[in-house]
């Protein structure tokens, strides 16, 4: 598989690109690492000078408060490039780590600034990729400010589901579900034994279940009503 | 680090925890129960007016610790 496919699969969605646009995409300098659980690909207070592209597993942004605590913030997949907005905001205010055995391009910032300068149809469906990114974050903001845990957990699972079948991720009603407990409790803002409970309670509903790395949706209608989910704020639904 | 299952009850409705986490002292123990306790609570007791929540955790062996919290809303006749 091509190292850009899922990104150029995935900014191609709500736009056009041409053929001009996806040959500057994939000629990109893009240096490829392998890299471990929980390896930390970049820190709060880093000065960047490279964007990394997810090419092959999952990657998570974090920050943690001075008492020690983390909060989870996204979760990215492959073709996302979670750092996108280093490449205008040098400084990072959030650590970038690797969720699993991750492979990931790394590509200079003089690269991707030549890119968006001389494809102004690049720069804008990068633009627009950064937006959604925003339109993410608003919605998390609803989801962990408002929701029940039940609800809130549901949700984050339909994101997922919605985002991975946007890329040819999800097979049927199932996923790759790397995201353990204490991991979906920091990413949700609730304790490790409460989310614990509360899959307990999406499986004995028939709802949904995780089992050995893997989610699978039981009753899609049903997990919808539970985390009143609506897909909009996704925008991946139509050519604009 | 041993392993430790946190169980639920509200009201009568008693919840076991099959998976249980790795907890590295009786002292994060207490803390997580107090957490899960906070959490169960704000999901739980609106709308209420009598409710017990309990969460019991046990080791591989034996139940360990308890934390009960009991809601109840009163009118109070001016």
């Amino acid at each position: 598989m091509d190292i850009t496919s899922a990104l150029i699969r995935k900014l191609g969605i709500g736009a056009k690109l041409d053929d001009e646009d996806i040959n500057g995409i994939r000629s990109l300098p893009i240096a490829i690492k392998q890299l471990s659980i929980g390896e930390l690909i970049a820190s709060e207070g880093d000065r960047a000078t490279n964007c990394c592209l997810c090419i092959e597993g999952f990657i998570y942004r974090a920050k943690n408060t001075s008492d020690g605590r983390r909060q989870i913030l996204s979760v990215h997949i492959p073709g996302d490039m979670p750092d996108l907005q280093s490449l205008y905001l040098r400084l990072m205010d959030h650590d970038l780590i690797a969720m699993t055995q991750c492979t990931a391009g790394f590509i200079p910032h003089a690269a991707l600034r030549h890119l968006v300068r001389s494809l102004p149809n690049v720069a804008e469906v990068l633009w627009r990729d950064t937006l959604i990114d925003s339109a993410i974050f608003r919605e998390w903001m609803v989801n962990l400010g408002q929701r029940e845990s039940l609800g809130r957990l549901a949700h984050f699972v339909l994101e997922m589901q919605r985002r991975l079948h946007a890329v040819g991720m999800t097979d049927g009603d199932s996923f790759r579900w790397p995201i353990v407990q204490h991991q979906m409790g920091e990413a949700l803002g609730i304790s490790v034994v409460h989310v614990n409970r509360v899959l307990k309670e999406l499986r004995e509903r028939g709802l949904m279940e995780v089992h050995g790395g893997k989610l699978t949706i039981l009753d899609q209608a049903g997990l919808v009503e539970v985390g009143q989910f609506d897909a909009a704020y996704l925008h991946d639904d139509q050519m604009h | 680090m041993a392993r430790y299952y946190f169980d639920t009850r509200d009201n009568e409705k008693f919840v076991s925890d099959d998976v249980g986490v790795e907890v590295d002292s009786f002292e994060t123990v207490k803390l997580m129960a107090s957490e899960a306790m906070a959490d169960f609570a704000k999901d739980v007791l609106p709308g209420s007016v009598v409710r017990t929540l309990a969460i019991e955790v046990r080791d591989d062996h034996c139940a360990v610790l308890r934390v009960v919290l009991r809601f109840e809303i009163e009118h109070v006749l001016a």
